[in-house]
C-alpha cells in the first residue's frame, strides 16, 4: 500500500458467476473503489463482464445481510431478530442433532445453487453427517454433462480455443454474454477470426447466430434429434475419422444402426430445420479441421439431457476431434487432491448411500450424488419415502430458480427447519428459521475452479470484511466441527492447503503465484485409452446397458409439445422456451444493483411481429404468459429473431425493491409456469424440463398494468 | 499523435461490460454512462435475419459541433484530439446536447453541467486503455493513434467512422 495516498491494488480472481477472471482490486483506505480486469491473466486478458465489474455495488449494498438472523414472527412474515454467530450455529447444531436422532441423518438435506467452490465443503459435511441428500442445479446443469461424458469417454472434453479451432459449433449456448462454465466469452470471441467457420444451433437469433456461417434455428428441445441427424449425414457420407473409429470406438455398428433411424428428412420434420441445412452443417463441422463444439445448459434442461450430451460427445469423437489440438480436449488439471478424497465419500456408510432420494431411479444422478429437487419437496410434503425435516441452503433461491415454483414455496414453508445462507434477503431466505450472511468473493479465502475442466485453479484471498459475513466454506466447516465431525482442518486455510497439497504448494504460495495450471498433453488416449469400462469411447454405453437404460442415444419427444399434446394447442398454442441468459444478471441474482438493473430494468419476453400483431401487442407492452400451472407477466420484445410458433421468456425474476416478504416472487417468475412432474424427467439424471412447454399469451389489461 | 476512438460494432456482442466499466471508472452511481449499448432492430440481411448492437459514445470529432455552439467556451479540443468539457465554465445551457449528432453529450442533473466521455485521460496517461476498451470481452473497442487504428481495422471501417462523425 502506498502510505501517502492510502491506495492499494490487490490481485484476485472474480467469482461473480462460476468465476475464473483475473482481477485487480483497487482499494483506498481499506475500501474497495474499483475492480479492473487483470491484463496479465490468461483466462480473461483484462476483460470483464458487467456483473463482475458491478461487484463493488454488491459488496457495499445497503441491503446486504450483515448479521445472523432468527425468525421472530411466523414463517414468511418478514420479522427477524439479530443473533450472534454462536447462537445461530448452536441453534442449527442442536436442531440437526435432534432431527438426526429422531428421523436419521437422511432427513437432513443440503441445497446449493450454482457451483461456487464450496461444493466440495458441502459434500464433505454431508458425507460426515451421514446424509446422501444433496441437491442443486447440477442434475440439469453441467454435472449432468460431466456425468454423461464420464460414461462415454471418461471425462468432459471442452473446447481448446487456445489452439485455434478452424470451425466452432456453438450449440444452445450464448457464451459471449453468458456466465462461464469453463471459459469466458473472451476466449470464444478471440477464437472467432474472420476465417473461422461458425455454426450456431439456437432457437433464438443470438448475436453469434447472426454472425454464423450456418444458423440452425430449431424447434426448442429437439437438439438431440438434430445431432442424430447430423451424425446420420457424417456416417452415410463417410465424413468420419476412420482411423479413430477403428481403434477407439466401442459400438460402431450399433451406433450406425441407430443414426440410420434419423435421416435428415425425418429430422427436418421433428426439428423444423431444413434437411439441406442439416447436411451442410454436418459437412462443415466434419470436414473442417480442427473443429470444436461449445455447448451449454440449454440442451440439459429437458428429458433428453443425458442423451443430448452423449450424442454431442459422439460427434466430437467420430470426427477425430477428441483430445486433438483445437478440438474438444481433456485439459490436465494441476496436481490436486481429488474431490472424492477431499469430501471423504468413503466415510458415508453404504446403508446411507442407499437411501439417496431417487437414487434407485436416476442412476447417473446417484453416481454424481445429486438428488433431483422434486424428490426433496415430495419428502417434505408427503414424508415419503421418509421425511425431510431440516434443510440447509447455500447460495440458492429455489423459489425462483427451480421448476414448479408454487410447490417449492409450499415445501419450504412447511419444512420443520430451514437455514438459508445468502447475500440478501431473497424470497427463499424469507421462509427460513435462521438466515446467515454470506461473504462475497472479495471477503473470503478459497480455491476457485476446483471443479472445472479448463486445467486451472485460482486461489482467491480475502480483501475486506463486511459486517459479520462469513464465507460458506467457513460456515460449513464450523458447523461440521460443532457437530463433532472429524477430518476438518483447524482453519479454512488448512482445508485449502489440503486441497492443494499434491501441487507441492500451500494456499498462500499458490495465491502469490496467482493461478496454477496443469501441464497439457494431447491425445492421451493413444497411451492410456479412455477411462471407460472398455477403454474406448462408448458410443454404445456398457454402463447404461448394465443400468438398464438404452445404451445408445435417442430422441424423446418433448412431453408438453404440440406434437405430443395436440389437444392442448387450442388453449396453449405457443411453445414457450425459457432461460436464455441475460447479460447483466446471473440467474436470480443482481436485480438490486443499480448499474445492472438500469441496463435491464424489466423482465422481457421475445415474440415474433406476426404474433404481436395478432394479439395487439406493441413493443414494451406488459403481457401475460400462461401455462396450465399459472400465469406471469413480462414485457414484450418484438423480434424477427424468434419463430412465430415460439415465445422466449426470461427466468430468475423477483423484485428486491418490493419490500414485503414475498418480493414479488409470483409476478414474473417463469418457474410458476414450468412443470416438475417426474414422468417427464431424463431417465438417468432426473433432469427437469425447464426449457420447453406450451403456453398462451395475451396483453395485460389497462387496469392490471397500473 | 492524435487519438481515435472506435467501436467495431460488427464485433459487439451486447454484453454491456463497457457501460458498467465506464460508470465505475467515473463514479457514476446510477443513470446513463458515457458509452451506451442499444440492441439494433432485428433486420434481414439477405436470407438470414441480423441481430446486432449500436454503441453510442463521443468519438472526439475532428470538427466538434459542441465546441462550436458552446457559449462559454467550456469545451475544447486538445492537441491529441481529446474533446474535453471544463466543468467550471459550463453553465448548463444544454446547447451542446442538442447539437451532438451522436447523442454522446449527457446532462448531470445534480451538478447541472454537461458531461461526456473523457477518453479516460487519467488512464491514458498511465499507459492504460480506457476503462471500456480494457473490459470489452470481444475486444471491439479501439483507442489509440489514429494511424495505427487505421492499420488494425482497415480503411473500410474507418471510412464508415469518419462518415458517421461528419469529419
Amino acid at each position: 500500500m502506498s502510505k501517502s495516498t492510502g491506495e492499494e491494488i490487490v490481485r484476485s480472481n472474480c467469482r461473480t458467476c462460476h468465476g475464473g477472471c483475473g482481477v485487480l482490486v483497487h482499494l483506498k483506505d481499506g475500501r474497495i473503489t474499483k475492480i479492473d480486469g487483470d491484463p496479465d491473466f490468461p483466462t480473461n486478458r483484462g476483460s470483464m463482464c458487467s456483473k463482475g465489474l458491478a461487484t463493488v455495488q454488491m459488496v457495499y449494498h445497503p441491503d446486504r445481510l450483515h448479521y445472523p438472523l432468527k425468525r421472530a414472527g411466523s414463517k414468511g412474515e418478514g420479522k427477524w431478530q439479530r443473533i450472534t454467530w454462536d447462537e445461530a450455529l448452536e441453534t442449527i447444531v442442536d436442531k440437526l442433532k435432534q432431527v438426526k436422532s429422531r428421523y436419521g441423518s437422511e432427513s437432513i438435506a443440503l441445497g446449493q445453487g450454482t457451483g461456487r467452490d464450496y461444493d466440495a465443503f458441502l459434500s464433505r459435511f454431508a458425507n460426515l453427517l451421514g446424509t446422501p441428500n444433496i441437491f442443486g442445479a447440477g442434475h440439469m446443469c453441467y454435472l449432468s454433462r460431466v456425468g454423461a461424458a464420464q460414461i462415454t469417454c471418461g471425462n468432459l472434453p471442452v473446447c481448446d480455443y487456445e489452439s485455434g479451432p478452424a470451425c466452432i459449433m456453438v450449440w444452445g449456448n450464448n457464451q459471449v454474454i453468458a456466465n462461464a462454465d469453463e471459459y469466458t466469452g473472451e476466449n470464444l470471441s478471440r477464437a472467432l477470426s474472420p476465417q473461422t467457420k461458425l455454426i450456431v444451433v439456437d432457437p433464438r437469433l443470438t448475436c453469434l447466430a447472426s454472425r454464423a456461417d450456418i444458423w440452425l434455428q430449431l424447434r426448442p428441445g429437439t437438439d438431440t434429434a438434430l445431432a442424430l441427424g447430423m451424425a446420420n449425414v457424417i456416417v452415410n457420407e463417410k465424413l468420419y475419422d476412420r482411423d479413430f473409429v477403428e481403434k477407439h470406438i466401442h459400438g460402431w455398428d450399433e451406433f450406425v444402426k441407430r443414426v440410420n433411424e434419423y435421416p435428415p428428412d425425418m429430422v427436418e420434420a421433428i426439428t423444423w430445420v431444413p434437411a439441406d441445412k442439416i447436411r451442410q452443417a454436418a459437412r462443415l463441422y466434419a470436414q473442417t479441421k480442427p473443429a470444436c463444439i461449445q455447448w451449454g445448459v440449454a440442451i440439459e434442461q429437458t428429458l433428453n439431457c443425458t442423451d443430448n450430451n452423449r450424442i454431442l460427445i459422439d460427434l466430437v469423437a467420430i470426427t477425430g476431434n477428441l483430445d486433438a489440438p483445437g478440438g474438444n480436449v481433456f485439459f490436465v488439471p494441476p496436481p490436486m487432491r481429488t474431490i472424492g478424497k477431499f469430501t471423504y465419500y468413503e466415510k458415508l456408510p453404504p446403508e446411507q448411500k442407499a437411501k439417496m432420494l431417487g437414487g434407485d431411479t436416476y442412476k447417473l444422478a446417484r453416481r454424481m450424488r445429486l438428488v433431483t429437487p422434486k424428490m426433496i419437496w415430495d419428502a417434505i410434503l408427503t414424508e415419503k419415502p421418509y421425511p425431510i425435516k431440516a434443510l440447509l441452503i447455500h447460495g440458492s433461491n429455489p423459489v425462483i430458480t427451480r421448476a414448479n415454483a408454487g410447490e417449492v414455496y409450499q415445501a419450504l414453508k412447511e419444512i420443520e427447519f430451514l437455514v438459508v445462507t445468502d447475500f440478501f434477503m431473497t424470497p427463499t431466505a424469507e421462509l427460513a428459521d435462521i438466515v446467515l450472511p454470506a461473504a462475497t468473493w472479495l471477503e473470503m479465502d478459497c480455491v476457485g475452479g476446483y471443479l472445472f475442466r479448463h486445467g486451472y485453479v485460482f486461489p482467491r484471498k480475502k480483501i475486506v470484511q463486511i459486517g459479520e459475513c462469513r464465507s460458506d466454506h467457513e460456515i460449513i466447516s464450523e458447523l461440521g466441527k460443532r457437530m463433532g465431525q472429524e477430518g476438518w482442518g483447524d482453519t479454512t486455510e488448512a482445508d485449502l492447503d489440503f486441497i492443494l497439497e499434491p501441487s507441492g504448494m500451500n494456499w498462500r504460495q499458490a495465491r502469490e503465484k496467482g493461478y496454477l495450471k496443469g501441464e497439457m498433453e494431447y491425445r492421451k488416449y493413444e497411451k492410456k485409452g479412455f477411462s471407460t469400462p472398455t477403454g474406448k469411447v462408448e458410443l454404445y454405453s456398457t454402463v447404461f446397458e448394465e443400468w438398464g437404460y438404452d445404451p445408445l442415444p435417442r430422441y424423446r419427444e418433448i412431453p408438453e409439445s404440440p406434437a405430443n399434446k395436440p389437444e392442448m394447442t387450442e388453449k396453449y398454442p405457443y411453445i414457450l422456451t425459457t432461460g436464455a441468459r441475460i447479460p447483466v444478471f446471473f440467474h436470480s441474482e443482481h436485480r438490486m444493483l443499480p448499474w445492472l438493473r438500469e441496463i435491464h430494468p424489466d423482465p422481457t419476453v421475445e415474440i415474433h411481429p406476426s404474433v404481436a400483431e395478432k394479439h395487439g401487442i406493441k413493443e414494451g407492452d406488459w403481457i401475460f404468459i400462461e401455462s396450465p400451472r399459472g400465469r406471469v407477466r413480462q414485457r414484450a420484445r418484438i423480434t424477427t429473431g424468434i419463430d412465430p410458433r415460439v415465445i422466449a421468456a426470461e427466468h430468475g425474476w423477483w423484485f428486491p425493491e418490493i419490500k414485503s416478504p414475498d418480493h414479488g416472487w409470483q409476478d414474473a417468475n417463469i418457474n410458476i409456469l414450468t412443470d416438475n412432474d417426474p414422468k417427464d424427467y431424463d431417465v438417468a439424471m432426473g433432469a427437469t424440463n425447464l426449457r420447453v412447454l406450451m403456453c398462451n399469451i395475451y396483453p395485460v389489461g389497462a387496469k392490471e398494468s397500473e | 499523435m492524435e487519438y481515435a476512438f472506435i467501436v467495431d460494432i460488427t464485433k459487439c456482442v451486447g454484453c454491456y461490460a463497457c457501460e458498467v466499466a465506464c460508470k465505475q471508472e467515473h463514479n457514476i452511481s446510477s443513470g446513463p454512462g458515457w458509452i451506451r449499448v442499444f440492441p439494433a432492430k432485428t433486420g434481414s440481411n439477405g436470407e438470414q435475419p441480423h441481430a446486432g448492437y449500436t454503441v453510442t459514445h463521443c468519438v472526439h470529432c475532428s470538427r466538434p459541433l459542441c465546441i462550436a455552439v458552446c457559449p462559454t467556451e467550456a469545451i475544447t479540443k486538445r492537441e491529441d484530439g481529446i474533446v474535453m468539457i471544463h466543468e467550471e465554465l459550463c453553465i448548463g445551457c444544454k446547447e451542446c446536447i442538442a447539437v451532438c449528432p451522436l447523442g454522446a453529450m449527457l446532462f448531470d442533473e445534480i451538478a447541472a453541467v454537461a458531461r461526456k466521455c473523457t477518453l479516460c485521460v487519467d488512464r491514458l496517461d498511465k499507459g492504460l486503455k480506457p476503462a471500456c476498451a480494457a473490459a470489452c470481452p470481444s475486444h471491439c473497442i479501439y483507442c489509440g493513434d489514429v494511424n495505427s487504428i487505421t492499420e488494425q481495422l482497415g480503411q473500410q471501417k474507418l471510412f464508415t467512422w469518419y462518415k458517421a462523425t461528419g469529419a
